[in-house]
């Protein structure tokens, strides 16, 4: 008798688990036959055309799980004054670099596929191995000796010692700078078996030196507002990178209140991207600070932003979404 | 006598001849095998070394009889050092000999000096075997399809190919440059996903395609590849299969853009693709993700350089994703979140181009320039030649793909 109910059991499961194939056969066959209609040939390979007609909104949740810091009416805002460099400018800059040819003028377009697209300028002067490049936008300035770059150094500086050449590598420059904060990085060659990710050897190449400006005790947030000096092999400076915007005070510009920067927050009207999934953030600290752009971008004020620490599901540490704070 | 008698005394006087003949015929054996070793010994080559930088003097005088082989590496880059073997007969008799290295290309054109040195041995047999082992650096700006031509001169100094008194003459031939002897770039984007966030306005296609093909196509005349986008994006496209299209592998360039992070499911650090669903998507599929271990040892065609611009995707993942790295030379990418930027390709192309800056050294300055310290990037070589040297093609220096494959990366990683 058991065996009997034993025998009907395994073909009632037969019977059912066909059923089920079947309809996931069909399922594919349906959905194959979808994709067919929008299949595009291009060098061999056979494509399905971007056929996304999903409302592309970008909003998100942010959690907060942060206490909420004060929301202040007005901050100081600051006009940039050397919004741009002329080839004059250029070459007395690079004269005292010690360049005396030149510049080579490198010009491209912001967005090469748009017939009208503005161009970006630099100054670029050549003193092989050596080099200096001016970013007419905004003065940022690049120096370098391309050979001693990211290079193995047997006689390097202590991070100590790193910031104190870097400090008077700007002094002979005549490079001034208040209110930063100093960071220092060993910057290593590392050799890696990959078959077992063990470090096998480990070479200091170069010690960089970030100076990261503040303003009115806030921090200056983006990719501006920084100076890096790298020393190398034998107390040498072989990296310079100047993005640091001169600015002078222009009164003063109403905040807006925290819960507006949050809605901005919500749909990712942040200065810069990131490039990792959003669907929902933590935050995790909150503050004001001001922004400084890129070297190519000619900024023509400095205004405070509400800067925002958050830890998303697919990235491993926090990241800092900044959005404007001022109407 | 009885005939039986007879036929034994015959019999034995047979034995005798037989044996005399086995004799004869093992002398001979054995004067066969000592010649044979004798001329075994005489053709077994000796090494000697080509030292030296002699002038141009092409002699009538001969002690070079033939040169029997020339052989080197199939393909090299500019810039390279590599080892020609010349094997010769002839002798030196009391004086050194001459031999000198030329180089054109095999679809024409007229020979140029590359190299040249000197042999000298006492030595008074004329047909002696020698090998050596020549280095010859490759100049810079040379590409395509070469002859090596060795000649060999007596007395005064070298011969010209062809000239009036060279002894002896030998080529090879070599390839100079790209595997494939062709610029090629490829692109891959996404600004738009199924599951999650994008990129709107559109930053792949308005940004990180125009301005490649703008620094390298338009201005440097590199070739497309293909450029695929949003949900055109496949896994293939990373150089996943071993056999028919392999995507960035069949280009010297490649640059992604697009999400990256951490797959809650698996907990690897993967580049997203449009199905990109937290981990559920299909592993398998297409469209879904690609993890280090689907291009594991798989970049050995002709991909160099591959610059990965997404968050996260060398987050403690810089051997696994380094382990793709066959033949290819480097991977350019981001141990943290990064963020879109105007500028970062604008200044890496400058530095590669306007500059003639190395890999490295143009991603450290662009990285630097378009970042705050939050991010931090890092660039993985294959070999700790390419870390140092490798620039783009025609702006200077590439160094030779690794063979075999050693399992050995070398990176470097810095805060912006």
């Amino acid at each position: 008798m058991k065996k009997k109910m034993k025998k009907n059991k395994l073909l009632l499961t037969l019977v059912v688990g066909a059923i089920f194939g079947m309809i996931f056969c069909a399922g594919i066959i349906y959905a194959q036959g979808d994709y067919t209609e929008n299949y595009v040939e291009n060098d061999g390979i056979t494509r399905v055309i971007d056929t996304a007609t999903k409302n592309d909104t970008r909003a998100i949740s942010v959690k907060i799980t942060t206490t909420l810091p004060p929301e202040p009416e007005q901050l100081p805002i600051y006009y940039v004054i050397d919004v741009s460099v002329d080839k004059d400018k250029a070459i007395s800059i690079a004269k005292k670099f010690n360049f005396d040819v030149g510049p080579k003028i490198i010009a491209y377009p912001v967005q090469p596929e748009k017939a009208l697209s503005p161009l970006k300028t630099k100054y670029l002067f050549k003193n092989e191995p050596y080099y200096l490049e001016i970013d007419t936008s905004s003065n940022a300035i690049t120096y370098a000796n391309k050979d001693k770059m990211m290079k193995i150094s047997d006689n390097l500086p202590s991070e100590s010692d790193a910031i104190k050449i870097a400090q008077n590598f700007l002094k002979r420059y005549g490079i001034s700078i208040n209110n930063a904060t100093i960071e220092t990085e060993t910057i290593y060659l590392n050799k890696l078996d990959t078959s077992t990710n063990e470090i096998l050897d480990k070479q200091p190449m170069m010690v960089q030196v970030r100076f990261k400006r503040n303003v009115d005790g806030m921090s200056v947030v983006g990719p501006g507002g920084k100076i890096i000096v790298a020393i190398g092999d034998d107390d040498e400076p072989v990296y310079f990178f100047k993005n640091w915007r001169t600015i002078e005070s222009a009164g003063a510009a109403d905040i807006i209140p925290l819960s507006a920067a949050i809605e901005k927050l919500k749909r990712l009207e942040v200065k810069d991207v990131p490039v990792t999934p959003l669907n929902s953030i933590e935050v995790i600290g909150i503050k004001i600070g001001y922004y400084e752009d890129i070297p190519s971008e000619e900024q023509t004020n400095y205004k405070p932003v509400w800067v925002f620490d958050v830890k998303t599901p697919a990235s491993t540490e926090t990241i800092q979404l900044c959005v404007d704070a001022t109407i | 006598m009885k005939k039986s008698e007879k036929i034994g005394l015959k019999s034995l006087g047979g034995e005798k001849r037989k044996k005399e003949s086995l004799r004869i015929l093992i002398a001979v054996l054995v004067i066969l095998v000592a010649l044979c070793s004798l001329s075994s010994v005489a053709s077994a080559a000796i090494s000697l070394s080509c030292t030296g930088d002699p002038s141009h003097s092409c002699s009538s005088y001969d002690s070079v009889s033939s040169i029997d082989s020339v052989s080197t590496v199939s393909q090299v880059n500019p810039g390279d050092t590599i080892t020609v073997i010349v094997d010769w007969t002839g002798w030196h008799w009391g004086d050194p000999n001459h031999f000198a290295f030329f180089m054109k290309l095999t679809s024409g054109g007229s020979w140029e000096f590359v190299d040249s040195c000197s042999t000298f041995k006492s030595d008074s047999n004329v047909g002696n075997h020698y090998t050596m082992d020549c280095p010859i650096t490759v100049p810079s700006g040379y590409s395509g399809n070469y002859y090596i031509r060795v000649t060999a001169n007596d007395y005064g100094g070298y011969c010209n190919p062809g000239e009036s008194g060279v002894d002896a003459e030998g080529s090879t031939t070599v390839i100079i440059g790209d595997d494939d002897l062709m610029k090629e770039y490829s692109v891959t984007t996404l600004d738009k996903y199924n599951y999650t966030t994008g990129f709107d306005p559109a930053y792949g296609a308005n940004y990180i395609y125009p301005k490649t093909k703008y620094w390298l196509q338009d201005k440097n005349s590199w070739t497309k590849k293909f450029y695929w986008y949003n949900s055109t994006v496949w896994q293939t496209d990373f150089g996943t299969q071993t056999s028919g299209y392999q995507g960035l592998d069949e280009a010297d360039y490649h640059i992604h853009f697009g999400h990256g992070g951490k797959d809650p499911i698996t907990e690897e650090q993967e580049i997203c693709l449009y199905e990109w669903n937290w981990g559920n998507e299909d592993p398998n599929g297409l469209k879904g993700d690609v993890a280090w271990d689907e291009v594991y040892n798989k970049w050995d065609l002709d991909s160099e350089w591959v610059f990965i611009y997404s968050c996260n995707v060398l987050n403690d993942s810089i051997g696994k994703w380094g382990a793709a790295l066959n033949k290819g030379h480097m991977i350019l990418g981001f141990t943290t979140h990064t963020f879109t930027n105007y500028q970062i390709l604008d200044t890496f192309y400058s530095q590669l181009i306007d500059n003639d800056n190395t890999m490295v050294n143009s991603y450290y300055v662009a990285t630097t320039s378009a970042f705050g310290g939050d991010v931090k990037a890092a660039a993985i070589a294959d070999t700790e030649d390419q870390f140092y040297h490798d620039h783009l093609w025609d702006q200077g220096e590439v160094k030779q793909d690794e063979s075999p494959n050693d399992n050995i990366v070398w990176y470097a990683e810095w805060s912006c």
